[in-house]
């Protein structure tokens, strides 16, 4: 800075300069309050790199998910991260999840992720309330927690393997059934060997309903299975096996032989 | 550091602010890692964190493994500044790949998209194609290699919509093995320049096409496997648009070797 020039004309030039940054990192939506200590600006400037970074993830989803409420066939599909951590930075969808068409849509989505904590925290839902064909929906995934799977607009022969597989899910917090249909749920809990929690909604009166695999289920778990069974007048068979049977007593397994199943 | 060395500083980080909103956008670097500190350590970075953009098309293409496109890119809106692969494309299954994909302002130059994102597009080992580029995504595509695909019906369909379609396909690399179907340009009106390559010994149909040009054209009378006395009849549907481009000598070609031209 030249000698000649005044203290006032110096302090004036810096302060037009970080004017200058300032003004730069909020056109990058970035913003700065009034006062902001320059001490502060590096931390700004992180910012804009993560800004940068959204806007970039934004573009992605917002391509990915063009038609969020249309056919979501084998959208997901192999998609993977290594770690927790890279799956929430990566599993950010910019819409809701409203799927007509959902079967492979999580088919070995190799994301070590609680979806359900994961979509809550972007504020978005996984809605299969309107959702015809899910067959293999989360087929061999890495997913840990499943929020709300409603079945109501299934066709019943649509369901199966829909956890086959899913070798990590600890938690399905509801499983939605409509009363009136005969789901075919043909191995859809195999291998699905670490689930603890399933909460079901509505009278199941289908076929092929079989946790023998699930062994960890909780007895709430099994007391929601048995409590939603429908009463039926031709013989069916639930099948939760020797583990899980043995967490029940006579009278609770009663629930079910009562309306017409036999428990194995 | 003088009044006058700060007052450059201050400018540098302004003129790098952008910068930096750019190397979030771009990133592959595996060592950026966001922390507090200077323009240069964001630029640069000490950490193992990655960008979104290695994320997202790491976690689509499995960090490099995937060979299962099958639906890959169904129902799905890009441009460029979202169509950035990390790694080469080279499935072995690539039905409905993008399927009925479109595009925001402008259509993808798959030529542009390799130079961009430093890969390529290889369908050398695919075995099926079929519905792959019934898209508005791509305005040109580049080496569409068909040697070892077994389906490729719809392939090129351009019935969905009826934004702009397929204008270029630079190599159009055919086999002994390579069957078209009926609709595989169905619908390409747009179509004006395919650089066929290789040996085509089964039925074309390529009537919607009345943009081809003469070279196409031409490319394709020359890849035609000569049957000439074999007994052995195949029909190339130019479509009437298209035989009004042709001499008579240019016709032989195709009816010398055994072809039907319709």
């Amino acid at each position: 800075m030249s000698i000649e020039r005044t203290l006032n004309e110096n302090v004036e030039e810096l302060a037009s300069n970080v004017t200058d940054i300032k003004t730069a990192i909020i056109s990058k939506g970035v913003e700065v309050p009034e006062n902001t200590p320059l001490s502060d600006y590096s931390a700004k400037v992180n910012q804009v790199y993560e800004a940068g970074e959204n806007d970039l993830s934004k573009a992605m989803w917002d391509s990915i998910l063009y038609n969020p409420t249309g056919t979501m066939y084998y959208k997901f599909i192999y998609w993977g991260a290594k770690t927790e951590e890279e799956a929430k930075r990566l599993f950010r969808p910019t819409k809701d999840l409203i799927p007509t068409r959902a079967d492979y849509m999580f088919a070995w989505f190799y994301m070590p992720i609680d979806l359900k904590a994961q979509l809550d925290e972007l504020g978005r839902v996984l809605d299969t309330s309107k959702c015809q064909y899910m067959t293999m929906l989360f087929y061999a995934s890495y997913i840990k927690r499943i929020g709300k799977i409603s079945l109501v607009s299934a066709l019943p022969n649509y369901v199966t393997r829909i956890f086959d597989g899913a070798s990590l899910l600890e938690t399905i917090e509801c499983l939605e059934f409509d009363g009136t249909k005969e789901y075919n749920l043909e191995n859809s809990f195999r291998n699905a060997k670490e689930l603890k929690n399933l909460t079901i909604e509505g009278e199941f009166i289908g076929n092929n309903f079989n946790v023998a695999d699930c062994t960890l289920l909780t007895h709430d778990s099994l007391m929601s299975i048995i409590n939603h069974l429908g009463t039926i007048t031709t013989a069916k068979t639930v099948t939760l096996g020797s583990t899980n049977l043995a967490k029940l007593t006579d009278a609770e397994k009663a629930i079910a032989t009562e309306r017409g199943w036999t428990l194995a | 550091m003088t009044e006058e060395q700060l007052a450059q500083e201050l400018i540098d980080i302004a003129e790098n602010v952008p910068k930096v909103y750019e190397s979030g956008k771009e990133a592959i670097r595996t060592d950026l890692e966001p922390i507090n500190g200077t323009v240069e350590s964001v630029l640069y970075g000490t950490g193992e964190k990655k960008s979104q953009r290695e994320l997202f098309w790491g976690g689509i293409q499995k960090n490099g493994t995937r060979v299962d496109y099958n639906n890959a890119f169904k129902s799905t809106i890009w441009d460029e500044n979202s169509f950035k692969p990390l790694y080469d494309i080279k499935p072995t299954n690539a039905s409905y790949m993008f399927m009925q994909a479109t595009y925001n302002e402008k259509q993808l130059e798959m030529e542009q998209v390799e130079k961009d994102n430093n890969m390529v597009f290889d369908f050398s080992a695919c075995t099926k194609m079929d519905f792959a580029f019934a898209c508005e995504s791509f305005r040109t595509l580049n080496v569409i290699d068909l040697t070892s695909s077994l389906q490729n019906d719809y392939i090129f369909y351009g019935g969905y919509n009826s934004r702009g379609r397929i204008e270029r396909i630079e190599r159009l690399i055919c086999s002994e093995t390579t069957k078209f179907g009926n609709s595989s340009f169905r619908y390409c009106n747009g179509l004006e320049y395919v650089g066929f390559e290789g040996v085509l010994t089964n039925n074309l149909n390529i009537d919607d096409c009345v943009k081809l040009s003469h070279e196409s054209i031409m490319k394709l009378l020359g890849i035609l496997k000569d049957y000439a006395g074999t007994g052995t009849t195949y029909t190339l549907t130019l479509g009437s648009t298209n035989l009004a481009k042709l001499t008579d000598a240019e016709k032989a070609i195709a009816t010398e070797r055994g072809w039907t031209l319709v």
